[in-house]
């Protein structure tokens, strides 16, 4: 767990930069009342940002936009392991006839 | 290569002046020519210039601070990116599925499902995190007990209990007052530090309190019944005849309330204080009184 001001020197970022992108929501640290609490999630978080800026050269807005994909994407994933829970508790037959309809040719083509 | 701070012996937070200066005064001590015949003093000198040419690189030394790549320049291998934390539970914070499927156009399935709290199977369950509060209180109300009245950071107020024998530094948990838990987890604690303001007379140690008590010149000398302010009320207490400044009186049963219900004890000091306005009376009969009984108090 880092506070606030380690992860201004790990990280090498401006304390209006951190309090910008907490403030957007970019990153959601735990909030206590000595301030806020960094998971390593967080940090992760923090990392991959550091990095869009830098390597990928991106500028604030396109930030917003990659961020707010990355997480309906994993979000979508999510989704999809929660049906797939649901499908295993399915009988058999159900089961085989939604893989069938998945594999069924036209759904996922190649080459169209 | 070791840690090239561990190498150049300075903080990960020094300035590159700093490091420079450390590395110059290494490289000065343990310059080969300087210990002819040394084989280890080349291989540390040759350890200590490596390390400062990897801190002195800027953007080597930024991505070894952040943790990107070791002390050789090789990205670390147990370096995690955030995909490993986005598809686990600690992801949930940032990837919540009724957050963006909430209303899946065509896909009446999902409508149900992220409806309620009961029905949230597949939803990452967390417990809330513990959230710690200081709260400063009086010596009596920490000595005797008291009710507090703390502001959480939503708005919400929460009355806490401060049970009696409370001290400086004691943290109280109040279970499941903490953060909020995700998908139908349990809530975190309430942790409340104790800051306790100093007593203007008393002092605590430990069970007992401690106070200092003036008594006056005709009280010391000839003794009498004071009263004496303890953390349970006033008490009489009876001084003795010629009592000296310095004297310590106890009063059972007067200190801090202990868990059974029973107290420590009140213990005083005495101070014998003389009239505050210059006495003309008092000052010719000491005079008088002193030429006829002499006594020392200081060694030979």
């Amino acid at each position: 767990m880092a506070t606030f001001d380690e992860i201004l020197t790990i990280h090498r970022i401006e304390r209006v930069e951190l309090t910008c992108w907490i403030e957007q929501r970019w990153v959601r640290p735990q909030r206590t009342a000595e301030g806020y609490l960094f998971d390593p999630v967080d940090e992760a978080r923090i990392s991959l940002i550091g990095e869009l800026r830098r390597d990928f050269a991106c500028d604030d807005d396109v930030l917003g936009l990659v961020l707010s994909l990355l997480d309906q994407l994993y979000a979508a994933r999510q989704l999809l392991r929660t049906v797939e829970e649901a499908v295993d508790a399915l009988p058999a037959d159900v089961r085989a006839s939604i893989r069938a309809h998945l594999r069924s040719p036209g759904r996922f083509d190649e080459g169209r | 290569m070791r840690d090239p701070y561990e190498v150049l012996g300075v903080a990960k937070t020094a300035e590159i002046k700093d490091v420079k200066k450390a590395y110059r005064k290494l490289a000065r001590d343990l310059h080969p020519d300087l210990h002819p015949g040394d084989r280890k003093a080349e291989d540390r000198f040759k350890e200590v210039a490596a390390a400062y040419d990897f801190l002195s690189d800027a953007d080597k030394k930024a991505r070894y601070d952040r943790g990107e790549i070791d002390a050789s320049g090789t990205p670390r291998a147990e370096r995690t990116f955030y995909r490993d934390y986005a598809d686990s539970s600690s992801g949930a914070r940032y990837s919540d599925p009724r957050e963006y499927f909430r209303d899946v156009e065509g896909m009446d399935v999902f409508a149900d499902l992220f409806g309620g709290r009961a029905g949230a199977r597949g939803a990452p369950r967390m417990a809330g995190g513990d959230v710690r509060h200081v709260v400063e209180i009086d010596f009596l109300d920490a000595v005797n007990g008291a009710t507090r009245t703390v502001v959480m950071a939503d708005g919400k107020q929460l009355r806490v209990t401060i049970p009696p024998g409370s001290g400086e530094g004691d943290v109280l948990r109040l279970k499941g007052q903490g953060a909020p838990g995700f998908g139908g987890g349990p809530a975190g604690d309430l942790l409340i530090e104790l800051k306790v303001r100093p007593h203007p007379t008393f002092t605590r140690k430990g069970r007992d309190i401690h106070a200092d008590l003036p008594i006056t010149l005709p009280e010391a000398v000839l003794g009498g019944k004071v009263e004496v302010q303890t953390v349970d009320g006033p008490v009489s207490l009876t001084v003795p005849k010629g009592s000296n400044t310095g004297s310590r009186l106890r009063v059972r049963g007067k200190g801090v309330p202990a868990a059974g219900g029973s107290r420590g004890d009140h213990y005083v000091e005495l101070k014998v204080v003389l009239p505050p306005h210059p006495d003309a009376e008092l000052t010719r009969l000491v005079e008088e009184w002193s030429e006829k009984h002499p006594y020392t108090v200081r060694g030979r």
